[in-house]
């Protein structure tokens, strides 16, 4: 599991996620995320396209993160999902906290509006 | 047929990740078939890990899948405290003001299993079984 972030203005990054997160990677890369989130005191849209596994705990990460971005005013909106991540995402009904869109255009028009 | 015996701690789970997604692909199952193994396989087994209640020290689990016509059968037997996932709570909706987010885990595996089916296995023992559809 890895995490790149690119800046995309002064108010959101993006964060490309690439590998698993679940049981195997979520303790080693839990830390640095949220501080990364926490720190850029910005919206984030998070590239899901090279994301190969999510499970519940990945899942609390992400969830965790929102909380952090929500409380200073920001959003985090998800895009590019596989189609399993995509059915593990629909499956929890995260619709209302991690938004899903398809494309990166449709994530900063979510953190728009 | 894969049996393995996996230790309760989480770097655990990762290495029967691998051992199941690998018999799947020689049992031919598809992509999406294999990451509902592996993902039923993660949350029953962290499940174990961070709230099953052992009596001493936590023997190790034992896992088998197994390709069953149209369907995968993975079971899972452990030593623990008995605990039917089938009368686990459904959990709310997950909400940002909200930082109690317990039972995902379970609730997935329902949401994932064709069949879900949990009775003891001798010797203080539970088993726990599911079914998912191998397509």
């Amino acid at each position: 599991m890895k995490f790149d972030v690119v800046e995309i203005n002064d108010k959101a990054n993006r964060i490309v996620l690439t590998g698993r997160l679940d049981s195997g990677t979520v303790g080693a890369v839990e830390t640095p995320f949220t501080a990364t989130i926490a720190a850029s005191g910005r919206s984030a849209v998070l590239d899901l396209t090279a994301l190969d596994f999510l499970s519940s705990l990945g899942i609390r990460l992400l969830l965790s993160a929102a909380r952090v971005v929500s409380r200073r005013g920001g959003k985090v909106v998800l895009f590019g999902a596989q189609p399993m991540v995509a059915e593990v995402l629909a499956a929890m009904a995260l619709d209302q906290v991690l938004p899903l869109v398809a494309t990166e255009d449709e994530a900063l028009a979510r953190l728009a509006a | 047929m894969l049996r393995l015996e996996v230790p309760i701690r989480l770097p655990a789970i990762a290495e029967a990740q691998a051992a199941i997604e690998a018999w799947a692909g020689e049992a031919g199952l598809g992509p999406a078939a294999t990451y509902r193994l592996a993902l039923v396989a993660e949350e029953l087994l962290a499940n174990l890990v961070m709230h099953g209640r052992f009596a001493g020290e936590a023997p190790a689990a034992r896992l088998s899948v197994e390709a069953e016509g149209g369907a995968a059968v993975l079971v899972i037997e452990d030593a623990a405290a008995p605990f039917d996932p089938r009368a686990a709570a459904r959990p709310a909706a997950p909400r940002l003001d909200d930082d109690r987010i317990g039972g995902m885990g379970l609730a997935l595996v329902r949401k994932m299993a064709a069949g879900l089916e949990y009775g003891p296995a001798g010797d203080g023992w539970n088993r726990t079984s599911i079914t998912l559809d191998a397509a």
